[in-house]
């Protein structure tokens, strides 16, 4: 045991106070000289002064107390077997706190994000004297501080925090933070180190998603919430649910496929339940059996019934099993059925091809129909000249149904269809831009200034690429995953082996508010998406057909074009694809104020901030009714449903990668304060201080002596 | 001339008191017989200014003294008798013991009091002996001077002697001591029969609150003692006054809280009491009031002058009250003890 106190031990030499103070402490009398001293006589005696020590118990227990109270200041503790590495010297830092779903798992009844504030109040503890420290959680309502070298306000906050309700089922990781954790370090001082440290569960959204050294001058040192000795028991999630119209069965029928994942596990195989309910009721129930770290699926059908007033709410949950679920967050999920929910695509083929494979619209149908979104897409396909026609005739009313247009290696369009093209994405619309042969950039920068995501430079080799002379052809880059449109991908798209020979190249511009979502393995823009009033719009650098790249080729080409068309539909979609991740905004056109329900029941009513209401609060899996508050009684909600983040329910290990640099780093022990005990002690001292108090006044009482004590 | 370097008799006797002292005379209620001419009435008829019988003239009277118009009357030679007006020795014994210690008088040194009340005892006993010995040897009188003090007898000036160097002597004793310690009560009255005129004014200064010389002795006999001494000089034929300075918190008691208080004794004869001071006040006015009026009964029964006089009142009203009382006038200042 050591004391990271020590020098208030001395304190104890107080206890000499109250020794002195009974012996000797009175008040000093006054003093007055006095000719007739003869006539006073005090009618009883009076102690005035107590030289001697009447209730020695009493007093040996008091002490006592006190000298417990000096040894609880000065703060006991024990080393424990764990170690934290800390910069040995005095630095600035920031410590990142993972608050996502994952860390709500339970293992020995405690949560990871409770042991996650542990590691912290060991870690401020650890900090060497002079150290600037500010906090950042990945639960963007979590407490945020700037640098400071007062520590003890960060496990404080964070404990708040806690009592507050955290973790809250956010789906962010911990990696995607860095940067703006960076951001709260303080500027840099010459010989002051400056350090981010990571505390997280080891799992691939916490510790796993670090990346191996931090920004360039910034250290980045993992701290784990829990060591691989530590048994994590197995828990089931349902990591995703989607439907589709089953017209085989029924017109009105509809397929409901869950996906269940055991995670963790023995050799043993489980067998779990699954239920389906629709408005709360159970209708259907299944069975999957699943081998340790397997996924498996359970299908149900339901027939939508005639003269419903809109989309029905359906949930998919798991039946309770013999043992409670460790992170039970993620046993349900909600989703919205429609039997007659279709997106519109309009795809303008510029350059149509007898050979499919100099075709982009073969490639582009192909792969949307193969995918989940296959059923329920209507691609409507249109030369340019008949875009530019029917826009003229109809102006841009002539996209109104579309929810996504698809330029496909199209010439640089008209001024009206750029027009109707802009006033439609601003509505809503999604666009999605691929290049070709057809396409000059400097026609596209004038047609669509507002509308491309970064302005074109036109084509280039990629073998003429400024360092990469040796190499005739583009990889690309694992996809961003933090960005919204690959939401609910699991894992890679397996598109790292994708030869592009030539590509278009884009400008930078940090005014643009655009984003990477995909990118070539020599760091350039593959896929760059923007979202424009209430509508969104995509651009692929390279062609979809086999012109350019053999993209169109890869197997992940499926999912792309998936993730792609859900995103960009995904703005104004009311039905099947309303699936938001917790946390993500939920938003709509709209004049008038709007009522939301909750999935708990309550109502809020949104005004429109510029002709948009956007809901935030979506921290509460379920689902979601949305109705103008002026709307006619007939006139359908807006509905969507918020689900738990799929990759936060995988709680393997994954401690992420091993520090790089050890220089300078010291190995502290994590010290563990010894409260308990002390508390014991103080109520047996408490209850022998009544004990022996009861008996002096007892004693004291017999004696017929005044009773002071 | 300041204050600092001022004479111990202007220091004693302020201008106002002064001026009161010279149009007053130091008159007896009872007669003296002196051995000089002086202002007091005689028990011998003498050369005076009142009247007081005929008687036939014989050989060797003087005859400036002859009444011829008694003489036509009676038909014989009348001389004309007078009050003889003859000296009265002063014998002043000042009681310096530390119970006289008490009270304050920062212009004297002697700072300010336990409640803050200027006028000091010693101080005050010191003005109303001096005052005494201005009228006395104003009128020619002598006077003399015994002191007990810190257990011993100051007897410099135990022989009468009159004249205004008597007076500036005796006021430079009295400034000069500092009360303290026990007095010697009865060496004192042993020196003063020594060399005490026939039917002099013996006049004792003492608060009279608790003479015993040690621990142990009984206050009442050691009072008693007193007592028996001043009535023996009463037998004798000597006016006896005996002046009792009492200051106002040995009245009153004005400590009335519960606060801890150590009263130690002034002369140093009694052990300290300790205790709250609150809780001892009832007894102590109870007792002193007792006191106090056993006092008054027990002098007055012997026939012995007590005059109390209390520090507060103005030195001018005081020596104006001690006059009176030794002229044989009723007190106008009684000294009353506060209610519990």
């Amino acid at each position: 045991m050591s004391l990271l106190a020590p020098a208030l031990l001395a304190g104890l030499l107080g206890l000499a106070l109250p020794v002195v103070a009974h012996l000797l402490g009175r008040e000093p009398p006054r003093r007055i000289p006095f000719a007739a001293v003869r006539f006073l006589e005090p009618r009883e005696p009076t102690v005035t002064q107590r030289r001697r020590v009447h209730d020695v118990p009493l007093l040996v227990v008091r002490l006592l107390l006190l000298a417990l109270l000096v040894f609880a200041l000065a703060r006991p503790v024990t080393r424990g077997e764990r170690t934290l590495s800390v910069v040995g010297e005095p630095h600035d830092a920031v410590i990142l706190v993972d608050g996502s779903f994952s860390t709500d798992l339970r293992i020995d009844e405690r949560r990871d994000l409770e042991r996650a504030v542990e590691r912290v109040r060991e870690l401020v503890e650890a900090l060497p004297v002079g150290t600037r420290a500010a906090l950042l959680t990945t639960d963007p309502a979590g407490p945020r501080l700037e640098a400071s070298e007062d520590l003890e306000r960060i496990p404080r906050a964070l404990e708040g925090w806690l009592e507050e309700g955290a973790p809250r089922p956010i789906g962010r990781r911990l990696g995607d933070e860095l940067v703006q954790a960076t951001s709260l370090l303080p500027p840099a001082e010459p010989d002051r180190e400056r350090v981010v440290y990571a505390v997280g569960d080891p799992t691939p959204g916490g510790l796993g998603s670090l990346p191996e050294r931090g920004p360039e001058g910034i250290g980045l040192i993992p701290v784990a919430t829990r060591d691989e000795s530590l048994v994590v028991p197995e828990h089931v999630s349902i990591d995703a649910v989607t439907w589709a119209p089953a017209p085989d069965l029924d017109p009105r029928a509809v397929r409901i496929a869950a996906s269940v994942h055991r995670h963790g596990g023995g050799d043993d195989v489980r067998t779990v339940g699954v239920a389906l309910r629709i408005d709360e009721a159970e209708v259907a129930r299944g069975e999957v059996t699943l081998a340790a770290d397997e996924a498996g699926p359970v299908e149900f059908t339901h027939t939508v019934l005639e003269g419903g007033a809109g989309p029905v709410a359906a949930t998919v949950e798991l039946l309770p099993g013999t043992e409670p679920d460790p992170l039970p967050g993620d046993d349900r999920r909600a989703l919205w059925l429609a039997a007659s929910e279709r997106l519109d695509l309009v795809l303008v083929n510029g350059d149509p091809s007898e050979r499919r494979v100099n075709d982009e619209a073969f490639f582009f149908t192909t792969a949307l129909n193969a995918s989940a979104l296959g059923g329920s897409v209507t691609v409507h396909s249109l030369a340019p000249d008949q875009l530019e026609e029917r826009v003229r005739e109809k102006g841009p009313g002539a996209l109104g149904d579309a929810d996504v247009v698809v330029l496909a290696n199209v010439k640089a369009p008209s001024a009206e269809v750029a027009a109707a093209l802009r006033s439609r994405v601003e509505a809503g619309m999604g666009l999605w831009i691929t290049v070709g042969e057809r396409v000059e950039s400097t026609a596209y920068n004038q047609a669509l200034p507002e509308l491309l995501p970064l302005r074109l430079r036109g084509t280039s080799e990629a073998g003429t690429l400024p360092g990469r002379a040796q190499a005739r052809t583009e990889g690309l880059a694992p996809p961003q995953l933090a960005h919204p449109l690959f939401a609910g991908l699991d894992g890679d798209l397996a598109l790292s082996g994708t030869r592009t020979r030539r590509l278009v190249l884009v400008e930078p511009d940090p005014r643009r508010d655009a984003q990477v979502a995909l990118a070539y393995s020599s760091g350039g823009p593959a896929l760059v998406t923007l979202e424009l009033g209430r509508g969104r719009v995509a651009l692929l650098t390279t062609t979809i057909d086999r012109d350019w790249s053999d993209l169109s080729l890869r197997p992940g080409f499926v999912p792309l074009v998936q993730h792609a068309v859900a995103w960009l539909a995904g703005a104004e979609s009311a039905g099947s694809g309303a699936q938001l991740a917790a946390g993500s905004p939920w938003s709509r056109a709209s004049d008038g104020p709007y009522s939301i329900r909750l999935p708990d029941g309550e109502r809020r009513t949104l005004s429109p901030d510029e002709g948009v209401i956007t809901f935030e609060d979506t921290w509460i899996p379920g689902h979601y009714r949305a109705r103008p508050v002026e709307a006619p009684e007939d006139e359908p909600e807006r509905v969507f449903a918020v689900v738990v983040d799929a990759r936060e329910s995988d709680t393997s290990y994954d401690p992420g990668p091993p520090l790089v640099d050890e220089s300078g780093l010291s190995e502290v022990r994590a010290s563990q304060p010894q409260w308990r005990w002390i508390v014991i002690l103080a109520m047996l001292l408490l209850g022998a201080e009544s004990v022996a108090r009861a008996r002096a006044r007892a004693r004291r009482r017999s004696a017929n002596l005044p009773i002071d004590a | 001339m300041s204050d600092a370097l001022a004479h111990p008799l202007a220091r004693l006797l302020d201008d106002e008191l002064l001026a009161l002292l010279g149009r007053r005379e130091l008159s007896l209620r009872g007669t003296v017989l002196g051995q000089r001419q002086g202002p007091h009435r005689s028990v011998r008829a003498g050369v005076g200014r009142d009247f007081r019988d005929h008687r036939p003239y014989v050989p060797g009277d003087d005859l400036r003294r002859l009444d011829w118009r008694a003489a036509a009357r009676q038909s014989r030679l009348m001389v004309r008798r007078t009050e003889a007006e003859e000296e009265r020795s002063l014998a002043l014994l000042v009681d310096a013991s530390g119970g006289m210690a008490y009270g304050g008088d920062p212009g004297a040194g002697l700072g300010p009091g336990p409640t803050g009340t200027p006028a000091h005892k010693w101080r005050r006993a010191g003005t109303l002996a001096c005052a005494l010995a201005q009228v006395a040897t104003r009128q020619g009188d002598p006077a003399s001077l015994l002191l007990g003090v810190s257990g011993e007898l100051r007897d410099s000036l135990a022989v009468p002697r009159a004249g205004r160097q008597r007076l500036r002597a005796i006021a430079e004793v009295l400034w000069d001591a500092r009360a303290g310690g026990r007095c010697p009560w009865l060496p004192m009255f042993d020196r003063l029969e020594r060399h005490l005129r026939p039917r002099s004014l013996v006049v004792a200064f003492s608060d009279l609150l608790d003479p015993v010389q040690a621990a142990g002795d009984d206050p009442d006999a050691a009072e008693a003692a007193i007592r028996a001494r001043l009535v023996d000089l009463r037998a004798r034929g000597h006016e006896v006054v005996l002046v009792q300075i009492l200051h106002r918190d040995e009245l009153d008691f004005p400590w009335t809280d519960r606060r801890v208080a150590r009263f130690e004794d002034l002369r140093g004869v009694r052990a300290p009491v300790e205790a709250p001071a609150g809780d001892l006040r009832a007894g102590y006015l109870e007792r002193i009031a007792a006191h106090l009026a056993r006092q008054d009964g027990d002098f007055e029964r012997e026939g012995i002058r007590l005059v109390r006089t209390v520090t507060d009142v103005p030195s001018t009203a005081a020596t104006l009250e001690l006059l009176g009382r030794i002229a044989g006038e009723p007190t106008s200042l009684p000294a009353e003890v506060a209610s519990p």
